[in-house]
Protein backbone atom coordinates (compact mmCIF):
# COMPACT_ATOMS: atom_id res chain seq x y z
CA UNK A 1 0.00 0.00 0.00
CA UNK A 2 1.17 3.80 -1.09
CA UNK A 3 0.38 6.23 0.88
CA UNK A 4 0.08 9.60 -1.12
CA UNK A 5 -0.97 12.27 1.89
CA UNK A 6 0.63 15.45 0.62
CA UNK A 7 -1.33 14.81 -2.96
CA UNK A 8 -4.90 15.78 -1.54
CA UNK A 9 -5.17 18.76 0.99
CA UNK A 10 -5.72 17.72 4.05
CA UNK A 11 -6.88 14.22 3.16
CA UNK A 12 -5.49 11.14 2.94
CA UNK A 13 -5.23 9.17 -0.69
CA UNK A 14 -3.68 5.38 -0.59
CA UNK A 15 -2.74 2.79 -3.59
CA UNK A 16 -3.96 -0.67 -2.74
CA UNK A 17 -2.54 -3.68 -4.55
CA UNK A 18 -5.51 -5.02 -6.61
CA UNK A 19 -5.50 -8.08 -3.46
CA UNK A 20 -8.29 -8.72 -1.02
CA UNK A 21 -5.70 -9.32 1.78
CA UNK A 22 -4.41 -5.35 1.06
CA UNK A 23 -8.33 -4.12 2.31
CA UNK A 24 -8.06 -4.70 5.75
CA UNK A 25 -4.91 -2.86 5.70
CA UNK A 26 -6.08 0.39 4.09
CA UNK A 27 -9.66 0.28 6.00
CA UNK A 28 -7.49 0.53 9.18
CA UNK A 29 -5.52 3.38 7.72
CA UNK A 30 -9.18 4.85 7.22
CA UNK A 31 -10.12 4.16 10.99
CA UNK A 32 -6.71 6.24 12.31
CA UNK A 33 -7.19 8.58 9.39
CA UNK A 34 -11.14 9.64 10.72
CA UNK A 35 -10.38 8.91 14.21
CA UNK A 36 -7.58 11.57 13.98
CA UNK A 37 -9.95 14.43 12.04
CA UNK A 38 -12.37 13.93 15.10
CA UNK A 39 -15.08 11.65 13.80
CA UNK A 40 -17.62 10.06 15.85
CA UNK A 41 -17.69 6.20 16.58
CA UNK A 42 -20.44 5.60 14.26
CA UNK A 43 -19.04 7.95 11.72
CA UNK A 44 -15.63 5.87 11.80
CA UNK A 45 -17.53 2.24 12.14
CA UNK A 46 -19.50 3.19 9.36
CA UNK A 47 -17.10 4.66 7.08
CA UNK A 48 -14.61 1.81 7.52
CA UNK A 49 -17.61 -1.09 6.41
CA UNK A 50 -18.78 0.95 3.55
CA UNK A 51 -14.86 1.58 2.56
CA UNK A 52 -14.51 -2.16 2.73
CA UNK A 53 -17.28 -3.29 0.96
CA UNK A 54 -16.46 -0.54 -1.84
CA UNK A 55 -12.79 -1.95 -2.12
CA UNK A 56 -13.65 -5.91 -1.88
CA UNK A 57 -15.85 -4.62 -5.03
CA UNK A 58 -12.77 -3.23 -6.59
CA UNK A 59 -10.92 -6.14 -6.24
CA UNK A 60 -13.08 -9.25 -6.91
CA UNK A 61 -14.26 -7.85 -10.05
CA UNK A 62 -11.51 -6.50 -11.65
CA UNK A 63 -10.86 -6.76 -15.38
CA UNK A 64 -8.27 -9.72 -15.92
CA UNK A 65 -6.33 -7.04 -18.02
CA UNK A 66 -6.52 -4.54 -15.50
CA UNK A 67 -5.53 -6.64 -12.65
CA UNK A 68 -1.65 -4.98 -12.19
CA UNK A 69 -3.86 -1.18 -11.30
CA UNK A 70 -3.62 -0.27 -8.15
CA UNK A 71 -7.23 0.23 -6.24
CA UNK A 72 -7.30 4.02 -5.44
CA UNK A 73 -8.98 5.38 -2.26
CA UNK A 74 -9.16 9.19 -1.14
CA UNK A 75 -10.54 10.66 2.16
CA UNK A 76 -11.17 14.01 2.60
CA UNK A 77 -13.67 15.52 5.62
CA UNK A 78 -15.21 18.68 6.20
CA UNK A 79 -16.79 19.77 9.51
CA UNK A 80 -19.94 18.10 8.56
CA UNK A 81 -18.93 15.61 5.72
CA UNK A 82 -16.60 13.19 4.76
CA UNK A 83 -15.95 11.85 1.78
CA UNK A 84 -14.55 8.56 0.18
CA UNK A 85 -13.75 7.72 -3.23
CA UNK A 86 -12.64 4.19 -4.39
CA UNK A 87 -11.39 3.93 -8.17
CA UNK A 88 -12.11 0.19 -9.65
CA UNK A 89 -11.20 -0.90 -12.51
CA UNK A 90 -14.32 -3.52 -13.25
CA UNK A 91 -16.70 -3.51 -15.87
CA UNK A 92 -18.83 -1.09 -14.10
CA UNK A 93 -22.22 -1.40 -12.39
CA UNK A 94 -25.09 0.06 -12.49
CA UNK A 95 -26.17 1.77 -8.59
CA UNK A 96 -29.46 1.04 -7.74
CA UNK A 97 -31.58 4.44 -6.71
CA UNK A 98 -32.56 2.52 -2.81
CA UNK A 99 -30.83 -0.27 -0.94
CA UNK A 100 -32.12 -3.60 -1.90
CA UNK A 101 -31.40 -6.44 0.51
CA UNK A 102 -30.91 -9.83 -1.41
CA UNK A 103 -32.61 -13.12 -0.50
CA UNK A 104 -32.05 -13.49 3.59
CA UNK A 105 -30.68 -16.82 2.19
CA UNK A 106 -28.40 -15.55 -0.41
CA UNK A 107 -24.03 -15.55 0.48
CA UNK A 108 -23.36 -12.47 -1.29
CA UNK A 109 -24.94 -9.42 -2.92
CA UNK A 110 -25.05 -7.10 0.33
CA UNK A 111 -22.36 -4.70 -0.42
CA UNK A 112 -24.05 -2.09 -2.14
CA UNK A 113 -26.97 -2.34 0.27
CA UNK A 114 -24.46 -1.83 3.22
CA UNK A 115 -22.78 0.88 1.33
CA UNK A 116 -26.27 2.61 0.61
CA UNK A 117 -27.19 2.15 3.68
CA UNK A 118 -25.15 3.87 5.69
CA UNK A 119 -23.55 6.83 3.86
CA UNK A 120 -25.96 10.45 2.60
CA UNK A 121 -25.40 9.99 -1.11
CA UNK A 122 -23.52 7.66 -3.57
CA UNK A 123 -22.80 8.15 -7.08
CA UNK A 124 -20.77 5.86 -9.28
CA UNK A 125 -19.00 7.54 -11.94
CA UNK A 126 -17.59 5.72 -15.13
CA UNK A 127 -14.44 6.78 -16.92
CA UNK A 128 -12.54 5.56 -19.90
CA UNK A 129 -9.20 4.67 -17.45
CA UNK A 130 -11.17 3.64 -14.69
CA UNK A 131 -14.42 3.80 -12.58
CA UNK A 132 -14.64 6.21 -9.22
CA UNK A 133 -17.69 5.43 -6.27
CA UNK A 134 -18.13 8.59 -4.72
CA UNK A 135 -19.56 8.44 -1.07
CA UNK A 136 -20.34 11.00 1.24
CA UNK A 137 -21.33 10.41 4.53
CA UNK A 138 -22.79 13.61 6.96
CA UNK A 139 -21.07 13.60 9.78
CA UNK A 140 -23.45 12.27 12.98
CA UNK A 141 -22.25 12.87 16.86
CA UNK A 142 -22.21 10.08 19.14
CA UNK B 1 -9.69 -18.91 15.95
CA UNK B 2 -10.52 -22.06 18.57
CA UNK B 3 -13.16 -24.94 17.79
CA UNK B 4 -13.84 -26.48 20.51
CA UNK B 5 -16.78 -29.70 20.49
CA UNK B 6 -19.32 -29.66 22.84
CA UNK B 7 -21.93 -32.50 22.18
CA UNK B 8 -23.55 -32.60 18.67
CA UNK B 9 -22.23 -28.80 18.78
CA UNK B 10 -19.33 -27.62 16.97
CA UNK B 11 -17.99 -23.91 19.05
CA UNK B 12 -16.13 -22.01 17.13
CA UNK B 13 -14.43 -18.69 19.14
CA UNK B 14 -11.34 -16.43 18.88
CA UNK B 15 -12.68 -14.80 16.19
CA UNK B 16 -10.83 -11.46 15.71
CA UNK B 17 -12.63 -10.56 12.27
CA UNK B 18 -14.93 -11.98 9.54
CA UNK B 19 -14.15 -10.34 6.48
CA UNK B 20 -13.62 -10.95 3.04
CA UNK B 21 -9.76 -12.03 3.59
CA UNK B 22 -10.16 -13.81 6.42
CA UNK B 23 -13.45 -15.59 6.41
CA UNK B 24 -12.45 -18.63 4.08
CA UNK B 25 -10.05 -19.99 6.77
CA UNK B 26 -13.52 -20.08 9.11
CA UNK B 27 -15.64 -22.15 6.73
CA UNK B 28 -13.03 -24.34 5.68
CA UNK B 29 -11.89 -25.19 9.86
CA UNK B 30 -15.21 -25.74 10.33
CA UNK B 31 -16.20 -27.70 6.95
CA UNK B 32 -13.04 -29.80 8.26
CA UNK B 33 -13.90 -30.31 11.61
CA UNK B 34 -17.32 -30.70 11.68
CA UNK B 35 -17.92 -34.28 11.16
CA UNK B 36 -21.73 -35.39 11.70
CA UNK B 37 -21.98 -32.83 14.22
CA UNK B 38 -25.46 -30.53 13.86
CA UNK B 39 -24.78 -27.48 15.14
CA UNK B 40 -22.26 -24.55 15.41
CA UNK B 41 -22.34 -22.25 17.75
CA UNK B 42 -19.81 -19.42 16.56
CA UNK B 43 -18.69 -16.77 19.86
CA UNK B 44 -17.97 -12.91 18.07
CA UNK B 45 -17.38 -11.80 21.35
CA UNK B 46 -13.85 -11.27 20.38
CA UNK B 47 -14.81 -9.95 16.60
CA UNK B 48 -14.35 -6.10 15.95
CA UNK B 49 -15.01 -6.57 12.16
CA UNK B 50 -17.65 -8.56 10.15
CA UNK B 51 -18.36 -7.58 6.28
CA UNK B 52 -21.17 -8.46 3.86
CA UNK B 53 -18.72 -11.66 2.97
CA UNK B 54 -18.22 -12.83 6.48
CA UNK B 55 -22.15 -12.43 6.68
CA UNK B 56 -22.09 -14.18 3.20
CA UNK B 57 -20.29 -16.89 5.20
CA UNK B 58 -22.56 -17.33 8.05
CA UNK B 59 -24.98 -18.04 5.73
CA UNK B 60 -22.97 -20.89 4.20
CA UNK B 61 -22.27 -22.60 7.38
CA UNK B 62 -26.20 -22.26 8.03
CA UNK B 63 -26.89 -23.86 4.82
CA UNK B 64 -24.43 -26.69 5.66
CA UNK B 65 -26.28 -28.03 8.66
CA UNK B 66 -29.45 -26.87 7.80
CA UNK B 67 -28.96 -30.38 5.74
CA UNK B 68 -28.99 -32.09 8.63
CA UNK B 69 -32.13 -29.86 10.98
CA UNK B 70 -29.20 -27.99 12.53
CA UNK B 71 -28.67 -24.35 13.61
CA UNK B 72 -25.99 -22.08 13.68
CA UNK B 73 -25.93 -19.66 16.17
CA UNK B 74 -24.30 -16.45 16.85
CA UNK B 75 -22.53 -15.29 20.70
CA UNK B 76 -22.08 -12.70 21.92
CA UNK B 77 -21.69 -10.14 19.49
CA UNK B 78 -19.88 -6.63 20.31
CA UNK B 79 -22.49 -3.39 19.49
CA UNK B 80 -20.49 -2.55 16.26
CA UNK B 81 -21.05 -6.13 15.01
CA UNK B 82 -24.47 -6.38 16.33
CA UNK B 83 -25.31 -3.34 14.43
CA UNK B 84 -24.26 -5.01 10.98
CA UNK B 85 -26.20 -8.06 11.73
CA UNK B 86 -29.63 -5.68 12.10
CA UNK B 87 -28.63 -3.59 9.74
CA UNK B 88 -28.81 -6.78 6.81
CA UNK B 89 -31.59 -8.26 9.13
CA UNK B 90 -29.56 -11.22 10.03
CA UNK B 91 -30.90 -11.34 13.19
CA UNK B 92 -34.21 -12.89 11.58
CA UNK B 93 -32.04 -15.40 9.88
CA UNK B 94 -30.02 -16.37 13.26
CA UNK B 95 -30.60 -17.39 16.69
CA UNK B 96 -28.20 -14.12 18.58
CA UNK B 97 -27.33 -15.23 22.06
CA UNK B 98 -25.63 -13.16 24.96
CA UNK B 99 -23.77 -14.93 27.54
CA UNK B 100 -25.36 -18.68 26.98
CA UNK B 101 -25.14 -20.91 29.62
Amino acid sequence: MTKHAAAVTDGLQLDLPCDLAAVRPATEALREYLRSRGCSDSDVIDCELATAEACNNAVEYVLPAAKDQPVRLEITTTPSEIEIQVGDHTGGFTLPEKPVLPDLESEGGRGLFVILSVMKSVRYERGESGNTLVMIRERVRD
Amino acid sequence: MRIDIQGGTLKVSEVRELGASSAGELKDKVRTQLGDRQNIDIDLGETSYIDSCGIGTLIGLRKLVANREGVVRVLNPQPSVRQILRLTQMDRVFEIVNNPP
